[in-house]
């Protein structure tokens, strides 16, 4: 059963190459959205196991994607990966630092960062 | 008067002449004597006593002369006094000129750094992922797989400079707390360990004495010292040894003259913690003295160093009221860093 991944960037092309180095490990179903003030609606259609997401964006940043999914009961326990370009790498590790409650990536991340942080995020699976 | 009696006469005067010749003054009477008329035949009376009055005046203005040399004299040294007075003016205004221009230019940076960080970040991301890709697809042809390698290697260079200008840009608010300098040195010793050891460069540590606690940040500083540490690496490819010594004494002034210091740093006579960091490498050549802490010089190879490493620890340093200079060693060849970290209390104490 392949996990379903929702991917939010302002960037298009961000979103972009992670679905398609994501989708080539055939492990994962995902969605791309490069407007944050969809994300409650299409995570409510496509329902995530994992949200990847952006931190600033122009119309609604990160922590208010991540505060509106705790106030949706469906997606409440969707976990969370941040990415930031604000964060400088050797600040986080790579695949993955906890600031708050929250697992962060500095961009530019690498695929295999990626893959080693989703599996850390996803547990058991 | 017989002719003996005018021969001793003109010879008297001839004496006199010698005298006033030489310099000699003063010793008049006896042609003072030759004026009375009485005694002296009236041609040699008039004439001593011209010649009287002549010898007065030249000694008189000789004197008016000698007066003027050394009004002239004193007014020449209070010259070059005012001279050199201007010159330390002139040099200590092109002295503030530099640090102006130099801190204008770290301003820039600042306020460039952080949105230039955050715009870039996102293509090299896009960058960084369709390099992965691509990688994996490619990857049974040597020569594309190379190519992506090339790639890749590019995206992270380019992810070290933008990581350098946040550094910088970020370097404003400190954390700091009570901390030791050595336990400090020790951990970032321990981070550069494995480049020390594999660039055969050893470590000797002079712990003379217990340090006071100073208020620092302990994270930035790491960041200074690693950042030293591996400058310090750099300049000694064929290995060496990097020597670490910390004192407290009063600051020295000419030292803290040569320091790169905020408005905070400390003042001379103050008391500090001075820390030395030196090397045994190649030094620093004429050239990049001037440069060393201007926003992307870099004597390393393109790839190697961004340039901002010596910028952002200048500025770590500064923040702290401390004060840095590098420079070529005296003893011996190679460079050393010194810094001069002002002691909590009396920083306390200066405040209103």
């Amino acid at each position: 059963m392949k996990k379903r991944i929702l991917l939010i960037d302002d960037e298009p092309g961000v979103t972009r190459m992670m679905r398609r180095n994501l989708e080539a490990t055939n492990r994962f179903e995902v969605q791309e959205l490069n407007d944050a003030t969809q994300a409650v609606a299409t995570a409510l259609q496509f329902r995530p196991d994992l949200l990847i997401c952006d931190v600033m964006m122009p119309e609604m940043d990160g922590g208010a994607v991540a505060a509106a999914f705790a106030e949706t009961p469906q997606l409440a326990r969707v976990p969370i990966i941040f990415l930031t370009a604000i964060v400088g790498k050797q600040e986080v590790e790579p695949t993955g630092s906890m600031i708050g409650s929250h697992v962060f990536l500095a961009k530019p991340v690498k695929h295999d960062d990626l893959l080693a942080c989703i599996a850390n995020q996803l547990g058991d699976w | 008067m017989n002719s003996a009696e005018l021969e001793k006469m003109l010879e008297q005067l001839s004496v006199a002449v010698e005298n006033l010749a030489m310099g000699r003054y003063g010793d008049h009477e006896q042609l003072f004597a030759m004026t009375d008329s009485s005694q002296y035949p009236a041609m040699i009376a008039r004439f001593a006593e011209a010649f009287g009055m002549m010898a007065v005046k030249v000694e008189a203005r000789e004197f008016r002369l000698e007066q003027m040399v050394g009004d002239l004299t004193v007014a020449r040294d209070e010259l070059t006094l005012t001279n050199q007075r201007l010159q330390q003016s002139l040099r200590e205004l092109q002295q503030a000129q530099m640090q102006l221009i130099q801190q204008a230019k770290l301003e820039t940076v600042g306020r460039l750094a952080a949105g230039v960080a955050h715009e870039v970040k996102n293509p090299l991301a896009i960058i960084q992922l369709g390099v992965d890709f691509l990688g994996r697809e490619l990857q049974d042809t040597p020569v594309w797989c190379e190519t992506v390698q090339d790639m890749a290697d590019a995206v992270q260079r380019a992810d070290r400079v933008i990581k350098g200008l946040l550094d910088f840009s970020r370097s404003e608010q400190l954390d700091l707390q009570p901390a030791d300098l050595w336990q400090l040195l020790d951990d970032s010793l321990v981070l550069v360990r494995h480049e020390l050891n594999r660039n055969k460069v050893s470590v000797a540590l002079e712990r003379s004495e217990t340090l006071p606690a100073l208020l620092l940040d302990r994270n930035k500083l790491k960041q200074v010292f690693i950042n030293l540490f591996m400058n310090a690496v750099h300049a000694m490819p064929e290995g060496g040894s990097l020597t670490i010594a910390c004192t407290v004494q009063p600051a020295d002034a000419a030292e803290l003259a040569a320091c790169c210091a905020g408005q905070a740093g400390p003042q001379p006579d103050e008391r500090v913690v001075r820390l030395r960091i030196a090397d045994t490498g190649s030094g620093i050549s004429p050239e990049a003295q001037a440069k060393l802490f201007d926003p992307f010089f870099t004597t390393k190879p393109v790839g190697v160093g961004t340039g901002l490493g010596l910028s952002v620890t200048r500025k770590i340093l500064e923040l702290h009221g401390a004060a840095i200079t590098l420079r070529n060693r005296t003893d011996r060849q190679g460079a050393e860093a010194v810094m001069l970290f002002p002691l909590p209390a009396q920083k306390e104490k200066g405040e209103p």
